[in-house]
């Protein structure tokens, strides 16, 4: 049975195909035009890519822009939670992409914490002075938030 | 590759999968995943406030440091024992920033005195990305509870 399959498998093999396209293979001993690429090992590959950067951008969907600032740099960090993101753009202060005006951010925030306890996240250019930063952090305490993370980049 | 068939009519058991949808699909996926990849990964640091919130667990008097950065970034620490003494010292700043020597030596001689809490009090003027660094220094250290007093 098995060697009756394997017979048939060259018989009727994708080589002896493409003979039948290209005559001249079958007579002669000239190379035939057609290849046929072996496409499994490619999509191999292309499998781990694919599971590789799925893995990737797990769980970073945070409302966070660096490209409009430059943020600290720290060695010791660790994986950044979800939480209420208070951006500093120069004066002006975001929650959740929102512009809030400085008197408003105490009751905004006050108004997040009661729908959901979560901790702060604050995310402030480096050269920010950190007058702007315990303004947030103050309004934050009244808020009730007790954690607070800074979102910083990994460096030395 | 659908040129194979079974002699005499039959069916062949042999099943040849046409892998070039497969290969299409996983093009696009890889292309829409490389676009919308995370180049750039934000990390996180994490601190407390030290005053006004802190609960009554955190409040239990122990060896402690803290350190109060003025205006001018001079460097003034403060060690408490769990005896209760207190060591002043005062680091000049360094060319207009913190002494982060300073700084790393005095976190290695609180941790090696079991401190594991400490609070940073900066003035108004002190930039963020040194207060980033002093913590970073903390932990780095081994000192894990990192308050944060607003001014």
């Amino acid at each position: 049975m098995q060697a009756s399959i394997l017979r048939k498998q060259k018989q009727h093999s994708p080589i002896l195909s493409l003979k039948r396209i290209n005559p001249e293979q079958a007579s002669g001993n000239k190379k035939s035009l057609f290849f046929s690429l072996n496409l499994t090992t490619l999509i191999d590959a292309f499998c781990i890519l694919v599971i590789f950067l799925l893995s990737n951008m797990n769980g970073r969907v945070q409302n966070l822009q660096t490209d409009k600032m430059t943020l600290p740099t720290a060695a010791q960090t660790d994986t950044l939670s979800e939480g209420l993101v208070v951006r500093l753009e120069k004066d002006t202060i975001f929650i959740d992409d929102q512009a809030i005006p400085a008197k408003n951010v105490a009751d905004t925030l006050i108004k997040s914490y009661q729908k959901e306890k979560r901790p702060l996240v604050i995310q402030a250019d480096k050269k920010s002075n950190y007058e702007s930063i315990a303004f947030i952090m103050r309004a934050g305490g009244q808020a009730g938030f007790e954690k607070y993370v800074f979102a910083v980049l990994p460096g030395t | 590759m659908a040129l194979i068939q079974g002699s005499k009519d039959k069916k062949d058991l042999n099943v040849e999968l046409n892998l070039l949808p497969v290969f299409d699909v996983l093009s696009v996926c890889i292309c829409f995943l490389l676009m919308t990849v995370v180049w750039v990964e934000v990390r996180s640091l994490e601190t407390k406030q030290a005053l006004g919130s802190q609960s009554e667990a955190e409040s239990v008097k122990g060896a402690s440091l803290s350190l109060i950065i003025d205006e001018q970034n001079n460097l003034k620490v403060v060690l408490k024992n769990a005896a209760g003494a207190e060591t002043k010292k005062l680091a000049p700043a360094k060319k207009g920033m913190i002494d982060f020597q300073y700084a790393e030596n005095i976190y290695s001689f609180a941790a090696s005195q079991n401190v594991k809490t400490m609070q940073i009090l900066p003035s108004k003027n002190t930039q963020y990305d040194q207060i980033i660094h002093m913590m970073d220094l903390a932990k780095k250290a081994g000192i894990i509870n990192i308050g944060l007093s607003p001014i």
